[in-house]
């Protein structure tokens, strides 16, 4: 497991998922970025939290999908730190 | 103008989601009056200048071979595919002047059909109301292009991105060995017609019945839009809100069976996945699509609340056995197989039903769509395609921030009575 991963590092991992696969390159992706204003739909907020689950080997449960934790990268991130790592 | 020889490509490979939709063409040509033809229609305030136009698409190489595609017909076991006819004639806009009352003059051109093999696969037609207003709509063979790329090309068209460059053709795919596709396409295939057996799908509509389409707007104001919004956090939607607007079509649809007397087993909705990288303008070129299946029984629709639960759930599932990818190697796997045989293997498990209705959302792409060859544009709106079986077809789509939808049948499927006790009980379900 990596319990010793910072919410930063997980943010930016996060950041990295997205920029390299859901949206074009020139669009700025920050820990801070609320991922409504990417334009990701449905299907895109899913590929993040599938992400998330092969990459920290966890399962995210429907407590833990709100739309308070899935609003940014770092949301998701702090949420990942303090209740699964 | 003629394209550059050297440039555009001579011929065109069709992709597995290409062909996917040529067999949906076949499909609405046996069931109804043309094949799958996607349109949409942009209104803007103004006499839009038909000469610019004609110029834009005339002086543009990409707008002149995409014209100058014809699908060639298929031969055993060779990959289906575009090829480049030889023509000097200028791409045409079709005008016509009309009076305000004279709206059903779309109803008219709504009717006309795009024979893959024999027409230009794109077709412009231009209206110019009284009170300066006109409307420009345009009409696609879906085996070309998907609803998404069709508006980047019209805006594009209208200088109305914002300078930003337009991506025509997808980078290839990667290559998998042919025992990887044959496991994936198995993978989908026992997913979508045997597990939860029996499929028992729910249609409104007679088949055969070779009935012409209708539309149906629905418009939402800024302040219902925000309630919807409200409504979907309510009913426990968190990945955006198509689960919900989903969710509130299966309950009205629903209804709508119990009203006309029909006795629902169960819905079967496949849903558009649109593969595009967000933030940029392509692939133009293409049906960048794979799907997701939804099944839903009585008793996931007790509630609002546990009908968005069991799609999200549903949702989940999918992606995270894959099978949204899956399908798509599937797709890619049946691009040699003769259409009839095609048509076949998908018809088979479920008695010739594709659906029970067609449903998409294509999100906000339009919500920044302001303006349109320097006119101010006043409403956008997708006219999607609908074979008369099953013969109802809902898209919503967000314009300047407002949500709308448009609701496509055949008399054989509804009537105008049906159709304003769907949007009232839509309404009360989005909105209540």
């Amino acid at each position: 497991m990596t319990a010793h991963i910072s919410p930063s590092a997980i943010a930016e991992n996060i950041c990295f998922f997205i920029r390299n696969h859901l949206v074009i390159g020139s669009v700025e992706v920050t820990p801070a970025t609320p991922l409504a204003r990417l334009g990701l739909d449905s299907f895109s907020l899913i590929e993040i939290i599938l992400f998330v689950e092969r990459q920290y080997q966890l399962q995210l449960s429907d407590e833990a999908l709100t739309q308070e934790n899935i609003c940014s990268s770092e949301t998701l991130a702090n949420y990942i730190h303090q209740h699964l790592l | 103008m003629n394209p550059d020889k050297q440039e555009w490509p001579a011929r065109l490979l069709l992709s597995g989601s290409d062909y996917f939709q040529l067999l949906l063409d076949n499909h609405h040509r046996r069931h109804g009056l043309q094949g799958n033809i996607g349109r949409f229609a942009v209104e803007v305030k103004g006499r839009l200048d038909v000469r610019q136009l004609e110029r834009i698409i005339n002086d543009d190489p990409m707008f002149y071979w995409l014209h100058s595609l014809r699908l060639k017909k298929l031969l055993p076991f060779r990959l289906p595919q575009w090829i480049r006819v030889q023509s000097a004639d200028p791409i045409p806009i079709n005008r016509f002047e009309a009076s305000q009352k004279d709206e059903n003059i779309l109803t008219q051109l709504f009717q006309r059909d795009i024979n893959p093999y024999h027409d230009p696969p794109c077709r412009l037609d231009l209206i110019n109301f009284e009170q300066d207003r006109t409307i420009l709509l345009f009409s696609w063979s879906h085996i070309l292009l998907d609803a998404y790329g069709a508006e980047i090309l019209v805006r594009h068209m209208g200088n109305a991105l914002n300078d930003q460059p337009i991506q025509l053709f997808a980078s290839k795919d990667t290559q998998r060995s042919f025992i990887e596709q044959l496991k994936q396409s198995q993978k989908t295939r026992d997913f979508i017609f045997f597990e939860n057996k029996p499929i028992l799908i729910s249609c409104l509509g007679k088949r055969d019945s070779r009935q012409i389409n209708s539309y149906h707007a629905l418009q939402f104001s800024k302040t219902e839009t925000e309630q919807i919004i409200a409504n979907c956090k309510h009913a426990g939607a968190r990945f955006g809100r198509s689960p919900f607007l989903l969710a509130a079509c299966m309950h009205s649809f629903n209804d709508l069976l119990k009203r006309k007397g029909i006795i629902n087993t169960a819905i079967w909705v496949p849903i558009p996945q649109n593969n595009r990288k967000k933030g940029g303008f392509g692939p133009v070129v293409g049906n960048q699509l794979s799907y997701l299946f939804y099944r839903l029984f009585p008793q996931h629709l007790e509630t609002m609340q546990k009908t968005v639960d069991v799609i999200q759930q549903q949702m989940i599932d999918q992606m995270r056995e894959g099978i949204p990818a899956s399908f798509s190697i599937m797709m890619d796997l049946l691009l040699r197989l003769p259409l009839w045989l095609y048509d076949k293997i998908v018809k088979s498990p479920t008695k010739g039903a594709l659906a029970s209705f067609f449903f998409s959302d294509t999100g906000k792409t339009l919500e920044d769509f302001n303006d349109f060859c320097g006119l101010p544009v006043s409403n956008a709106a997708h006219y999607p395609p609908n074979s008369s079986h099953p013969g109802f077809t809902i898209i919503f789509m967000d314009f300047q921030h407002k949500l709308q939808g448009m609701i496509a049948y055949t008399e054989a499927t509804a009537n105008e009575e049906d159709i304003a006790y769907f949007e009232s009980s839509l309404r009360k379900n989005l909105c209540g």
